[in-house]
């Protein structure tokens, strides 16, 4: 590919500093020992780069744990939420009835609620429900994140399936379940995969409802792991990125193995709008 | 989380479309009606989903509202939760502290981003790549963002005070989080860093659905550059900028965990935001009955916000 | 629908569905503190062996933001059974009535008498013991010796007075070899846990003046007396006029500085005896002192008491076996053997475990510690104070001005509360 001008590459570096030189940082910090993180002057490499942050994320802290609970809480939620998602889609997109668009509407704004503004009476509920501090409540006060958004992205790509498709299988007497399941299913694979993405990096990177649900260190997730590493492990900086980069590694794996499917589905819905 | 909502917002946007699409045909006969309505209609589709966001948002949105107009005891109060809150010192810095972090953030990310996008969209050597690095402030979890540059900006040991000290650029540490007239900005900017790459993605989708033939005609005019961006791009991406202005709107409300990670609100509120606000009225003070007033009207002026925003899109729309 | 019924509802829906394991009869819900996770379950093995028939679930939390967990568990209507808090919160969870009295309990185990009074004495309210205290300490200053050198100190003599210190500090804030700035005394301004952690390292100084936060009979606040905003000026001049604090101070809690002191940035700065494991574990060759803290010219030092409890929530579900776990415990030995600074009975402090002469100026400052005052909003009023002090650090106002405004917004929270 060639440049229309060479001083095309001024702007792409300038871009490049701004996003990645964080990460450089994050990264030379995690390999270096203490003493050097203390140490002025700053050294830009790290003199004896050291694995020792890496062991004490790995091995002597809860991390590793956090790690496994926030995958659990991700998938579990990403999956339930795409169970429930599912029929209520194809309801949305296949159904006239009354009240239909008044429904839709709220689940919409059920979207735009401020996640702060729910905390206090979540809170509350998980407690009578006794489910506070457990995976199985994180789970279900994320649905509130995932569940809207993969019934309105679902019902998005079911539209888009036509509805001849289905027309020969219910003048065969087939249920709208099965059809559901067989037709529509398969059709929407890809979207149901962007669906997936979407919902599990919402749910891996958020803060507030875990910080308020999840106290006790066996249903923490990575990011409240990640926050108050520095009370529970000293302000330890080279631990703290150690645990940065370990916590990125999955994300930063899925986006750029599936940078395709990921960037592909964002843009294709930016254009449509 | 405003990859979530990106999503949500685009299908609607796109199912709207499609929305002449016709039905599948109702079964006639009263009784095959109700069976089908039972067995194989909407309702049981639908109802699952319903039920479980009902559970989880219309619950603690009526019981948020109750716990406004009550007391600790569940004794009704009136307004006097909205009377305090409202009269409280720490609601108003907070207001004003949200409205700069969310309005410069989303200006900031705005132009940024769209000067990212356009850059993007140019042809050069390692463009695929270039794209996907571009993305990973916004891709990586905002707390290791906030980590990574709480530790940039330490005063004693920080690179960033290193650097501009070694520079001769300044003599004394620079206070990034703890100085009052610094601290916001620079959370601001962290946020901006986070979230154009976000603006930047979006844009380049746009212009890539700009038809190339506009351009060529402006070529054919000998337009410049400068020119084509003025009177071709801007214009064109005018409707996509309006639909990622909601989408940062959205995550701007959302938005804590740069903030709290950082620095908490502090120093002496000078950071404070509504949502974090909320969380330290109802799990440090644990004034719940107050927060629940916070919560609402927090709400309340965000949804505002955000309808507003669509109303004035949809006028120009029409226009 | 009143709320109780709305509550009956829920928590039987909450039974019908049994989403969860709730509490079993015989299990005892003990909440304990990240550090202490090893001992406790040390503990609750040798219970168990000694009841057969009651199982202990142990739940570890870490101390960041332990205070408001414990609230909402305790008001949530479904508390863990014993929880592990700061003395210093029991007043504000005993403001709703929420905690079961457990003197009596207490001294079925240990004749009270043994207690260190001021400990038990941060554990009541109303004359009432709503806690078993097994941990008390107070802050002491350490000093590094070979900084004390570098800048010709006689690291023997740390500074006994406020001018002393004034003047040391000074000495030693210099840029040492390297170009690496030193500052004389790291205070406390921020940070991780920097409510508590300002609190505990400024209040001393406003106390040793004659100062106070609340009047004795905590009607009414008197932070904008003159003895105290001497105090809080004392505290603050270490930052805003002298400089002889990082500039990270707005930064800095507990942890930070103990960092800080370790790299060699700072001096001197406040410290518990926890400190010293730390240093024995991360920095072995450290040559370090520990001094008790300075005070004003002819007037008495003064700390302010830190110790840690055992709570029994009303609402536990299994009231005697809470209460059993609490007699196991309230042994002088396993109180020491839980404790992670000293212990809180006489017959313990005089175990060789204690009798490291490093510990001694601690054991000195312990003498003159006093607990927090046993108020409901005490945390509100605290956040109210702390607010000011970094109103004063950020130079957004005098000590003075901040300290009246402090006073205003005290005045508010008592009046509210009454």
């Amino acid at each position: 590919m060639k440049a229309r001008s060479p001083w095309v590459y001024l702007p792409v570096l300038i871009l490049l500093a701004i996003t990645v030189v964080p990460f450089f940082w994050m990264i030379v910090s995690s390999f270096k020992s203490l003493a050097e993180l203390y140490h002025i002057p700053i050294t830009w490499l790290p003199k004896q780069a050291t694995l020792a942050n890496y062991q004490k994320v790995l091995f002597d802290s809860n991390v590793p744990r956090y790690f496994w609970n926030s995958t659990i809480v991700s998938l579990g939620s990403t999956i339930v939420a795409l169970i429930f998602a599912t029929p209520a889609a194809y309801g949305f997109s296949r159904f006239e009835f009354k009240g239909r668009s008044v429904w839709q509407m709220l689940i919409l704004m059920s979207h735009l609620l401020p996640s702060a503004a729910l905390i206090v009476p979540l809170y509350i509920f998980l407690g009578y429900l006794n489910l506070l501090n457990t995976l199985i409540g994180l789970i279900l006060v994320y649905l509130v994140l995932t569940l809207p958004l993969a019934i309105w992205m679902l019902t998005g790509y079911f539209k888009s399936i036509p509805v001849e498709l289905e027309e020969a299988a219910i003048i065969d007497g087939a249920s709208r379940w099965v059809i559901l399941l067989k037709i529509m299913l398969p059709l929407s694979l890809p979207g149901i995969v962007v669906i997936f993405l979407y919902s599990f990096v919402a749910t891996w990177n958020e803060f507030i409802f875990a910080l308020s649900f999840a106290n006790d260190s066996s249903v923490k997730t990575l990011p409240i792991g990640l926050a108050e590493f520095s009370t529970e492990y000293d302000t330890d900086w080279g631990a703290i990125m150690a645990a940065s980069v370990i916590m990125s590694l999955p994300i930063a794996a899925i986006f750029l193995g599936l940078q395709k499917v990921f960037v592909g589905g964002m843009m294709s819905g930016a254009t449509k709008g | 989380m405003s990859d979530a909502a990106t999503a949500m917002v685009q299908t609607e946007a796109s199912s709207k479309a499609r929305r002449a699409q016709p039905e599948a045909a109702a079964p006639r006969g009263r009784l095959a009606r109700y069976l089908a309505a039972h067995k194989d209609g909407p309702t049981f589709f639908i109802l699952p989903a319903i039920a479980l966001l009902a559970t989880f948002i219309i619950y603690p949105i009526i019981s948020t509202l109750i716990m406004s107009v009550t007391n600790g005891n569940g004794v009704f109060v009136g307004a006097q939760n909205y009377i305090d809150i409202i009269e409280s010192d720490r609601t108003a810095r907070a207001t004003m502290n949200t409205v700069y972090f969310v309005g410069a953030s989303i200006i900031l990310q705005l132009i940024l981003g769209t000067a990212a996008g356009i850059v993007l969209n140019e042809q050069f050597r390692g463009q695929a790549i270039v794209r996907a690095l571009t993305l990973i402030p916004w891709v990586i979890p905002g707390i290791v963002g906030a980590m990574t540059w709480a530790w940039m900006f330490h005063t004693d040991y920080g690179v960033i005070n290193y650097v501009l000290s070694s520079w001769g650029l300044i003599d004394e540490p620079v206070r990034w989080l703890t100085n009052p007239t610094i601290v916001l900005p620079a959370l601001t900017a962290v946020n901006v860093w986070k979230m154009f790459p976000f603006v930047a993605i979006m844009v380049l989708a746009g212009l890539q659905s700009i038809p190339v033939s506009l351009y060529e005609a402006a070529k054919v005019d000998g337009a410049t550059f400068r020119d084509e961006v003025i009177y071709i791009t801007l214009p064109q991406l005018r409707p996509i900028l309006a639909s990622i202005t909601l989408l940062l709107i959205i995550a701007g409300v959302n938005s804590i965990t740069i903030i709290y990670a950082m620095t908490k609100g502090g120093p002496a509120d000078r950071s404070l935001i509504t949502s974090i606000q909320i969380f330290v009225e109802a799990f440090q003070y644990f004034n719940f009955n107050q927060a629940s007033a916070l919560s609402v009207l927090f709400f309340l002026v965000s949804t505002l916000f955000i309808v507003a925003h669509i109303w004035l899109d949809g006028r120009r729309k029409e226009r | 629908m009143t709320k109780s019924t709305f509550k009956v509802r829920l928590a039987t829906a909450a039974a019908a569905l049994m989403l969860s394991a709730s509490a079993h009869a015989g299990e005892v819900n003990w909440w304990v503190s990240e550090p202490g996770r090893a001992k406790a379950q040390q503990l609750a093995a040798e219970f168990e062996k000694e009841n057969p028939g009651i199982t202990i679930k142990l739940q570890a939390n870490p101390y960041g933001g332990l205070e408001g967990k414990v609230m909402i568990a305790v008001k949530s209507g479904i508390p863990p059974d014993i929880i592990e808090v700061q003395n210093s919160w029991i007043p504000s969870y005993q403001a709703t009535g929420a905690l079961e009295d457990v003197g009596a309990t207490i001294g079925q185990s240990v004749p009270l008498s043994d207690f260190v009074p001021a400990t038990l004495a941060a554990c009541s309210v109303d004359g009432k013991i709503y806690g078993l205290p097994f941990q008390a300490e107070a802050l002491a200053m350490l000093y590094r010796k070979d900084l004390f050198r570098e800048a010709k100190l006689d690291p023997e003599k740390p500074p006994q007075t406020w001018d002393e210190m004034i003047e040391v500090s000074k000495k030693l804030t210099y840029t040492g070899p390297n170009g690496q700035r030193r500052y004389g005394y790291g205070i406390a301004g921020g940070g991780a846990e920097g409510q508590g952690n300002t609190l505990y390292r400024s209040l001393p100084y406003i106390w040793m003046n004659g100062g106070d936060i609340l009047s004795a009979d905590m009607k009414k606040s008197v932070l904008s007396s003159p003895e105290a905003v001497a105090g809080v000026k004392f505290y603050t001049d270490m930052y805003t006029s002298l400089k002889v604090a990082p500039p990270s101070t707005l930064e800095n809690g507990g942890l930070e500085l103990r960092r800080l002191f370790m790299a060699g940035t700072i001096a001197m700065y406040q410290g518990t005896p926890t400190e010293l494991e730390r240093f024995a574990q991360d920095a072995p060759n450290l040559d370090y002192g520990v001094a008790i803290m300075p005070h004003p010219k002819g007037k008495q030092t003064s700390a302010l008491l830190g110790g840690w409890g055992f709570i029994v929530p009303k609402a536990g579900k299994n009231k005697a076996e809470a209460m059993k776990l609490l007699q196991f415990l309230a042994k002088p030995e396993r109180l020491a053997l839980y404790t992670r600074t000293f212990p809180t009975t006489t017959t313990a402090m005089n175990l060789p475990r204690f009798a490291d002469p490093k510990l001694d100026a601690f054991k000195e400052m312990l003498k003159h510690a006093r607990p927090q005052p046993p108020i409901g909003t005490w945390l509100e009023i605290s956040s109210a104070y702390y607010k000011n002090i970094q109103e004063v650090l950020i130079g957004g106002a005098s000590p003075q001005a901040a300290m009246a405004a402090a006073d205003k917004a005290i005045e508010a929270i008592l009046k509210k509360a009454n």
